[in-house]
């Protein structure tokens, strides 16, 4: 028998408190060790889909999301945690501890890790995002918000998951800083789902992207072609990486830029 | 962002800097309770603690204004307390000193006199253990601390929580009177003004409410179930508790031998 499916969702619908209908009818599977770009519009359902993989949301309709083959409800909700690393947002929010240390160890105090393996756990886990053993006594609030992303990232590595579920990672970095969490993600051999609106880092580290929109998957394929299927992006507010829009020329979409007028001699 | 944090001093290095956080909040708290205790008469006692203190202060090398300021928050209270004592505390009735002012007679009492010199002395002893402990202590390390000495483990959390997030309230707050001072906040009718302050402190609120619920979804993601863990600490080296012995000795020296009435010279 195969591997069972690192994610496996069967029509599955959520609808908020106030009546919002954020997903509806989605079905999706991923494979191990596969990196899957969630994309969309504002509103799409894309947070609302991550908060699914480990029962944040959802854990009475559990039977319809699979992490591994195990159903996320009440039974399995603290080994689902343990495999799935969701990666929040807002730093700010993963990071509620008075020490970077404190917070790293928070995830693996919880599994019932203490002593020398929870340290030994920590310290990989924030040399695995290279941030260096001087910050751990800091306070998150004194931290670059490049470093808090990583730690964030630490928090859940700490945890040995063996999927990541990332929200909007390269948000409010600056390029460097972006550059650095790409190359992270890309040397991270796990399962990753990475709801971004960076297309062009959908593009670099997902071989394939999930297109919802109202909730629904709109589209569901190889990044390189999905992405660059002008018509598709343009109906769901989205648009193609300039990268690939530059990679072919005779396809550009858009007139030249008219030529600037000539000084007047 | 502009503020001022608790622990900005605790990240020196000095002997006292170096001593374990356990054992700086145990000694803070023991030298507290005996300075409450010590009777209001006399003067030496009083001294003796202020001396300990003092080269305690020293030692852990503090720049002398940030310390001062940070006394200075106390004083409010304590110089309420020494106006107020003389007048309105007759004891057994003798008047020091009065005063007239017009057909009014200000008395001052005796035992107030008495009360508000040890008022002062006691909250001057208390404030500067409680300074010094928090600017040579890591905040995190004081919290610990105050865990192992068996502070309710809640009030500690929600210690730490305001601690985390009260500079990130204090940055929300400025940006949204900040964009409420873009658009000329200061230039409306005092009514447009006091409906714009209800928005802030509104939207401050909701902000935080729903912040509240994220981080409270960070933690459950990662394995929490109510019950918080902490990290482990490690003993206390030999030395530390000889240390600790003998300020503790001095200090409930001090207190005993006040106590007994003794008025002869320092121990």
């Amino acid at each position: 028998m195969s591997a069972p499916a690192a994610v496996e969702i069967q029509s599955l619908s959520y609808a908020y408190h106030d009546g919002t209908q954020a997903l509806h009818d989605v079905t999706l599977s991923v494979r191990p060790g596969e990196s899957v770009g969630l994309i969309g519009p504002n509103g799409a359902g894309k947070s609302t889909l991550l908060l699914h993989l480990n029962g944040s949301l959802g854990q009475a309709d559990g039977l319809r999301v699979r992490i591994q083959g195990l159903p996320v409800d009440r039974r399995h909700l603290r080994d689902i945690r343990r495999r799935v690393g969701l990666v929040f947002q807002d730093p700010e929010d993963q990071l509620f501890s008075p020490t970077v240390f404190e917070d790293v160890a928070f995830g693996p105090l919880n599994l019932g890790f203490t002593g020398a393996e929870l340290e030994r756990r920590v310290r990989r886990a924030l040399a695995a995002v290279e941030i260096p053993r001087e910050l751990e006594g800091r306070l998150a609030h004194h931290l670059s918000y490049g470093e808090k992303r990583r730690i964030a990232i630490a928090t859940v590595l700490a945890m040995d998951v063996e999927m990541l579920a990332l929200d909007e990672p390269t948000g409010n970095l600056d390029p460097a800083s972006r550059r650095g969490l790409i190359d992270l993600l890309l040397s991270l051999p796990l399962t990753k789902l990475i709801a971004t609106h960076d297309l062009e880092l959908a593009l670099e580290v997902c071989r394939r992207v999930v297109l919802l929109d109202g909730g629904r998957v709109a589209a569901d394929g190889p990044a390189a072609e999905i992405l660059a299927d002008e018509a598709l992006m343009r109906a769901h507010r989205l648009e193609v990486p300039l990268s690939l829009r530059l990679a072919r020329p005779h396809t550009r979409s858009r007139p030249r830029p008219p030529a600037r007028p000539r000084r007047a001699d | 962002m502009e503020h001022s944090y608790l622990d900005e001093l605790a990240g020196r290095s000095s002997p006292v800097h170096g001593i374990e956080a356990r054992l700086k909040a145990a000694g803070a708290f023991v030298l507290i309770v005996s300075a409450v205790l010590l009777p209001a008469e006399g003067i030496w006692p009083f001294a003796a603690y202020l001396a300990l203190l003092g080269g305690l202060l020293a030692l852990a090398r503090l720049p002398l204004a940030p310390v001062l300021r940070r006394l200075a928050g106390f004083a409010p209270f304590i110089v309420t307390a020494a106006v107020l004592l003389p007048f309105t505390r007759p004891g057994d009735g003798t008047v020091s000193a009065s005063l007239r002012l017009g057909g009014w007679e200000l008395r001052l009492y005796r035992a107030g006199l008495l009360a508000a010199k040890a008022v002062v002395l006691k909250s001057l002893i208390s404030a500067s253990s409680v300074v010094l402990l928090v600017s040579t202590t890591p905040f995190s390390g004081l919290l610990r601390a105050l865990q192992r000495l068996g502070f309710p483990r809640l009030l500690l959390t929600i210690i730490a929580f305001l601690y985390r997030y009260l500079f990130l309230l204090q940055g929300e707050f400025l940006r949204l009177t900040r964009a409420a001072r873009s658009r000329n906040w200061e230039a409306g009718s005092f009514r447009a003004r006091l409906a714009a302050a209800g928005g802030i402190v509104g939207s401050l609120f909701l902000r935080t409410y729903d912040r509240g619920e994220r981080v409270y979804t960070a933690m459950l993601a990662r394995g929490y179930d109510g019950c918080f863990r902490t990290l482990s600490e490690p003993p206390l080296r030999p030395g530390a508790a000889a240390a600790l012995g003998l300020f503790l000795a001095l200090v409930l020296g001090v207190l005993i031998a006040a106590l007994l009435g003794a008025r002869g010279p320092r121990p």
